[in-house]
């Protein structure tokens, strides 16, 4: 059987698995199906094999080069190394839309056996449904506009232009999307139970239990992914940039920037029952700008690198956002008298005054990158003039929030939960935050002395220094009552993502603010001096590989090692494709990309632009420890005490 | 004061000291490369999906970003850079929206939204901390008065969080005036210029005089525009300063084609033909633009220049008397070109026979002059009459043997043979003249009226 | 409190969220790809920026010096492959025009070095000044995105018709006849 048969039977096969979900699970919500649960089931195992045949099927023909299966006549090619060859699959639309329906399947997989155990529960039922749903419509995609199994003739000897040369010359693009998409879909569990507690009018605590970790880890993923997009983006680029508000990185960090406000305002409502009707609309804005993200993304209406090629899929995209939007408010809408907050926030100075700060800062954060992602298309619709939206107004309008949200970070941990008296803890504040406050001085005099100057950064260091301070003692003090079991838990975790946020926080705020750049023209053997370090144009030499020529500069840093910053020619590329290479240590990095070897007779020259940036390090540190401890959190805190599951579905339907 | 206190407040001073100092301490000056660098992140490349000038390795983009490298050397400001760009690249290429019109809501809005989120969390803390009374249904007085108050508090967030988004909306997206290409620029004697132009297109002259008296200031020794105050002085009726105007022009630049036209003409007005034949001469040496020759034409300067070269070959044998009673021509103080201009000028009007007269009367005195002859030669050739213009050859051959580089003969001689239908022959005299150094103006005009290329080539 | 009116509560957030999500979804929907969105060129209709330089020949060069003709201002590289085939058509405008003098034609270097520029002359012919310093600043001051591109600039010295890629003869002269054709 060839791949495009096999490939487009198991995509049809998903999708009627989908549809037929749909209906067992109707039929069960409806009364007319006892055992729909072992049915949907079944069909949620056959739809994932379906998936799981149709990714190994594309990864076949990928790696064995089958040209008459379109998407790798367009995509693949016989020099593409192994891990790119396998790693195309998503670098281009249909492959990336069959990798999340695969994701959208391991996640329903997922869902349906750890929940078996609820047997016919209505609420799991709708949360199936809406679950086949979402699967029915990418499987559908992958159907109608976005079939990654077409099949066309190519003459012998044929070979393809291989996936686009940025794809496929570092090796973090094979891991960035996969697990920026375990992040994206993760989401999508979540936002089920969220439709199904309205549907079922069960508006208690219930779902939120049974979602937590399902919200915990898409997020953990979804941060590691946006990281790895970032340092992707710095290897790669060359410019010593790894964040640029662009509008498809803007997409990834809207969900990025709700799902973290209800990470928050979730324990609100745990503790004190309140805030349901926000954290409903916070898990419902979560997925639907996943949805809006991959709309941006393969619709081609905002201009953006990583944009895929325009394709027909924009408009179903775009039909299916506004679906869930109109459905999640209609539900809203309705269920609007069950929504009563029973609790009250009785003091401002509270954990529950703080989490409503925190909130109302993540809001207008995500307010602020909507808005200056979709303003050109806005000012376009009603003034037909284009216009741009970029860094001068994203980093003067998310500055302020960012501070604030450091200064929360350091005073919402030592603050207790909000007592009847609504007394401000004064005292207790003085007592908790001495040390932080400490940390936050010597952070200043440390950056002073270091050389650092500027009141924008060095407030970020002070605010960073505090919240550092902050986390670290709630670890400490956990770690001393409870030894190992001190780092894991939700809340010692979130302490330890907490640091990895401030380290992030403040290699963001170093390097942007004491970047240094410059152009060079050396010829070979000229040495020049830059930013405190000096660097030697030794030579330059052509490097052939099987899928592209390298002319690559070599160029000693500091007397030491030589690196090799290149111009790559792909075949069928237009143009040319630089190769930076960066030489990083804790304290800075020093990036050199090769922007031009100018032709002249006699002469080895080179046009080199050399950045050094201090604490770009501490920028995939801080992701990585804010992976490390979204992993801590999601270990139970104490020995036995598991997630009560039971409890939650044994509460009592409204 | 407890330890803590006093901990507390030593905290609070060293960090505050250090920022303090940290903040105000300027460190390093900002190198130029610095400068480019950050400039080029605000400016989107132009052919880059979503890409910065910075960032972008296209070379469009690396073209811009030394360009902006050379305008930070130059010391221009922020501002400037940036008209620049916008100037050329549309406002899309600058990644600050602008603070006014309908793009400064993308900088109010997230104020405004920011004011009502903080008014909302402040009103749930305030309604909060209120006892919570368990009557299912205040009074109606309560009611409205919470409605009141909740108006007033919106209107009020609205119209201070509206200020304050004014104020971002100012101070973020601050650009020079939109509207204008230059901005904030000291405009420049090319744009004044331009401008001139356009008000003399329209018809305004007085409008076109003070745009270029403005850029005049600025250059005083701008050819263009002391060329066009001088011409559009003349218009008014006031030669003597368009006279100054004109000549200053000249001195300036004595290969503006322009000029010398303009003065050919200002001549004419004056009444001197001579001036204004000199002037043309010059023009004409000078590679004129097409436009240059339109207007000579609209305002027939060469006939015009022709008839008062004619008036004043008359006047010089004007007092000769009748033919039969001159002095011979030597002892007259004419020179033969004065004479053979007289001729032709008799020609033109039509008394051939007089022309003829009075160049053999010439050459009475000086038997074998070669201008002469081919003068002669020319009269008859143009009688029409078929016996005169054989006679004229006869008289042109005299001529070429006497000079056989004379190129008025030779043209001459060469339209002669057209006319009798000898192609070849006036192709040989043709070449002849096109062999010469030197090939006078008229005579180059001459051919090109006459179509005599065209006809024997064809 | 009664239910209702928190219903009317809920009714009252969730109606202006829709609207707002309604016109975010109308304005997506009803935009053109970013890939063809094109915005014309701002320099059209305004005095032609400055082209002052020096040439290959390293003679000085000024576009105001030809006010009064036609100018196509053409901006290339020797290595691009559609300016290496559009030069024929240059080549022929120029014949066309040299006699009476109405139009001319100045090159731009962008982004490449004297010798490639003289070696191209050099193989394939064409005989007008090639600005080469001072071709930065008249390619970002005409918002050069890529080559070749040419600018007509009108005998009044307004740029008034631009051509991203490849120019013929005949498509110059059209333009020309057209703009100088009494309206």
């Amino acid at each position: 059987m060839s791949n495009v048969a096999l490939g487009s039977a198991a995509v049809a096969a998903g999708l009627g698995a989908a549809l037929m979900g749909l209906v067992v699970t109707g039929l069960g919500l409806t009364g007319h199906l006892r055992s729909w649960g072992r049915y949907a089931r079944q069909l949620t195992f056959g739809m994932a094999a379906a998936a799981v045949v149709a990714v190994v099927v594309m990864e076949r023909a990928l790696i064995t080069r089958d040209f008459t299966v379109k998407f790798v006549a367009d995509n693949g090619s016989s020099t593409t190394p192994p891990v790119f060859n396998v790693a195309t699959l998503w670098s281009a639309l249909e492959g990336s839309i069959l990798l999340w329906a695969l994701v959208l399947c391991g996640y329903a997989v997922a869902v349906a056996l750890k929940f078996r155990a609820r047997g016919d529960d209505p609420m799991l039922a709708w949360a199936t449904l809406v679950m086949f749903a979402v699967s029915a419509f990418f499987f559908a995609l992958m159907v109608g506009p976005a079939d990654p199994f077409i099949s066309v003739d190519v003459p012998a000897g044929y070979d393809g232009p291989g996936p686009n040369p940025l794809l496929q010359n570092h090796i973090l693009m094979a891991f960035h999307p996969p697990i920026l998409y375990l992040g994206y879909v993760g989401f999508t569990v979540p936002f089920a139970f969220a439709v199904a507690a309205l549907a079922t009018g069960r508006l208690g605590e219930g779902w939120l239990a049974a979602t937590r970790r399902w919200t915990v880890a898409a997020w953990g993923f979804l941060t590691f992914g946006i990281v790895l997009g970032a340092w992707w983006s710095y290897e790669t680029l060359g410019w010593g940039g790894y964040w640029a508000w662009d509008p498809v990185e803007n997409a990834s960090f809207l969900p990025w920037l709700t799902g973290t406000a209800y990470l928050h305002s979730v324990m609100v409502q745990e503790r004190r029952g309140m805030l349901r009707v926000w954290n409903l609309s916070l898990v419902i804005a979560t997925f639907s700008l996943t949805i809006l993200g991959t709309f941006l993304t393969r619709s081609g209406v905002l201009a953006s690198v990583h944009s895929f090629t325009e394709s027909g899929i924009g408009p179903a995209i775009l039909v299916f956002f506004a679906v869930i939007v109109a459905v999640s408010l209609a539900l809203i809408a309705w269920r609007g008298d069950q929504l009563r907050t029973p609790g009250r926030i009785a003091a401002p100075m509270s954990r529950e005054g703080a989490f409503l700060a925190n909130n109302a800062l993540f809001a207008a954060f995500a307010f602020v990158v909507l808005l200056g992602t979709v303003f050109p298309l806005l000012v376009e619709a009603f003034d037909g003039r284009t216009i741009s939206v970029g860094n001068p107004y994203f980093d003067r309008m998310t500055r302020p929030v960012g501070f604030a949200l450091l200064l929360l970070m350091a005073v919402a941990p030592m603050l207790p939960w909000g007592s009847e008296s609504g007394r401000p803890p004064t005292g207790l504040l003085a007592r908790r935050l001495v040390v932080p406050m400490w940390i936050a001085a010597g952070a200043l005099v440390f950056s002073v002395v270091a050389g650092a100057r500027g009141w924008a950064p060095l407030l970020a260091f002070g605010l960073g220094g505090f919240a550092g301070g902050a986390a670290l003692r709630q670890i400490l003090l956990a770690v001393r009552r409870h030894r190992w079991r001190g780092l894991v838990g939700r809340t010692n975790g979130g302490m330890i993502v907490h640091l990895g946020v401030v380290l992030v926080a403040v290699a963001f705020a170093a390097s942007q603010s004491y970047v240094r750049q410059a152009e060079f023209d050396l010829e070979a053997g000229q040495p020049a001096a830059f930013a405190g370090h000096e660097i030697v144009y030794v030579g330059s030499a052509v490097v052939a590989h099987e899928n592209r020529t390298e002319r690559v500069a070599f160029v000693r840093v500091d007397d030491a090692k030589t690196y090799g910053p290149a111009i790559a020619t792909y075949p069928f590329a237009s143009q040319t494709i630089g190769i930076p290479s960066v030489r990083s240590t804790l304290r800075d990095d020093v990036a050199l990309s090769v922007l031009q070897f100018p032709e002249e007779a006699g002469a080895d020259r080179v046009i080199l632009r050399v950045t050094v940036q201090p604490l770009v390090v501490w920028l995939w540190l801080g992701g990585i420890v804010m992976a490390l401890g979204t992993a801590l959190s999601l270990l139970p805190s104490r020995p036995g005490r598991r997630q009560p599951v039971e409890a939650a579905a044994s509460e009592a339907p409204a | 004061m407890s330890w803590r206190t006093a901990s507390w407040i030593a905290a609070v001073v060293i960090a505050a000291g250090a920022f303090v100092y940290g903040a105000l301490d300027e460190g390093p000056p900002r190198t130029n490369a610095d400068r480019v660098r950050a400039l080029a992140e605000d400016f989107a490349c132009p052919v880059c999906a979503g890409q910065s000038v910075a960032e972008s390795d296209v070379p469009v983009a690396r073209e811009i970003r030394r360009q902006v490298a050379v305008w930070v050397d130059e010391g221009r400001s922020d501002a400037y850079i940036r008209d620049q760009l916008v100037a050329a690249y549309d406002v899309d290429i600058d990644y600050n929206p602008s603070g006014s019109g309908i793009t400064s809501l993308v900088w109010i809005l997230p104020v405004l939204a920011g004011g009502g989120i903080a008014a909302v969390v402040v009103g749930m803390l305030r309604s909060d901390r209120r006892p919570a009374h368990d009557t299912p249904q205040p009074p109606t007085a309560v009611r409205r008065r919470r409605w009141r108050n909740a108006a007033v508090w919106t209107v009020a967030v609205v119209v201070v969080a509206g200020a304050a988004g004014l104020l971002v909306a100012r101070s973020s997206g601050s650009r020079s005036t939109e509207g204008s290409i230059t901005g904030e620029i000291r405009v420049t004697t090319r744009e004044l210029i331009f401008e001139a132009q356009r008000r003399l297109g329209e018809g305004d002259m007085e409008g076109a005089i003070a745009a270029y008296d403005e850029a005049l200031e600025l250059q005083p020794s701008n050819a263009e525009a002391l060329t066009y105050r001088g011409w559009l002085t003349s218009r008014r009726g006031d030669l003597d300063t368009a006279v100054e105007y004109l000549d200053d022009a000249i001195a300036v630049d004595p290969a503006y084609p322009d000029a010398r036209l303009f003065r050919a003409i200002v001549a004419l007005d004056q009444g001197d033909g001579s001036g204004a034949a000199s002037e043309l001469a010059v023009f004409d040496s000078l590679d004129p633009p097409p436009y240059a020759e339109e207007l000579l034409a609209q305002l027939q300067v060469r006939e015009r220049v022709a008839a008062a070269r004619d008036e004043t070959a008359l006047q010089a044998v004007s007092g000769l008397g009748p033919a039969e009673d001159r002095p011979a021509f030597a002892e007259t103080a004419l020179t033969v070109a004065e004479a053979l201009a007289a001729a032709e000028a008799l020609a033109t009007r039509g008394e051939l026979l007089e022309a003829v007269q009075l160049v053999d009367w010439v050459l009475a005195s000086q038997p074998g002059e070669p201008e002469a002859l081919a003068g002669r030669g020319w009269l008859l050739v143009r009688s029409g009459d078929a016996q005169l213009a054989e006679l004229g050859v006869g008289y042109l051959d005299e001529a070429l043997a006497a000079d056989p580089a004379n190129a008025g003969a030779l043209v001459y001689r060469a339209l002669a043979r057209w006319q009798q239908g000898d192609a070849a022959a006036a192709r040989a005299d043709l070449d002849a003249f096109d062999a010469l150094q030197h090939q006078p103006p008229d005579l180059v005009r001459l051919i090109e009226a006459q179509g005599l290329r065209a006809a024997i080539s064809g | 409190m009664n239910s209702g009116g928190r219903r009317r509560r809920s009714l009252w957030i969730a109606l202006p969220v829709a609207a707002a999500a309604a016109l975010l979804v109308v304005v997506l929907a009803t935009r053109d790809s970013a890939f063809e969105r094109k915005a014309s060129s701002p320099i059209l209709g305004g005095l032609a920026p400055a082209v002052v330089g020096t040439t290959v020949a390293g003679e000085p060069f000024d576009l105001d010096d030809w006010r009064g003709r036609w100018v196509v201002v053409n901006f290339f590289q020797s290595t691009c492959v559609p300016c290496i085939m559009e030069h024929p058509e240059l080549v022929d405008f120029d014949e066309r025009h040299s006699a009476a003098g109405d139009a001319r034609i100045v090159s731009v270097v962008f982004d490449d070095s004297v010798e490639n520029v003289r070696e191209f002359f050099a193989a394939h012919g064409g005989d007008w000044p090639v600005v080469a310093t001072g071709a930065r600043q008249a390619a970002v001051a005409y918002g050069v995105t890529g080559v070749p591109e040419s600018y007509l600039v009108a005998p009044s010295g307004v740029v008034v018709w631009k051509q991203l890629g490849g120019v013929t003869a005949d498509g110059i002269d059209d333009v020309i006849d057209q703009l100088s054709a009494p309206s």
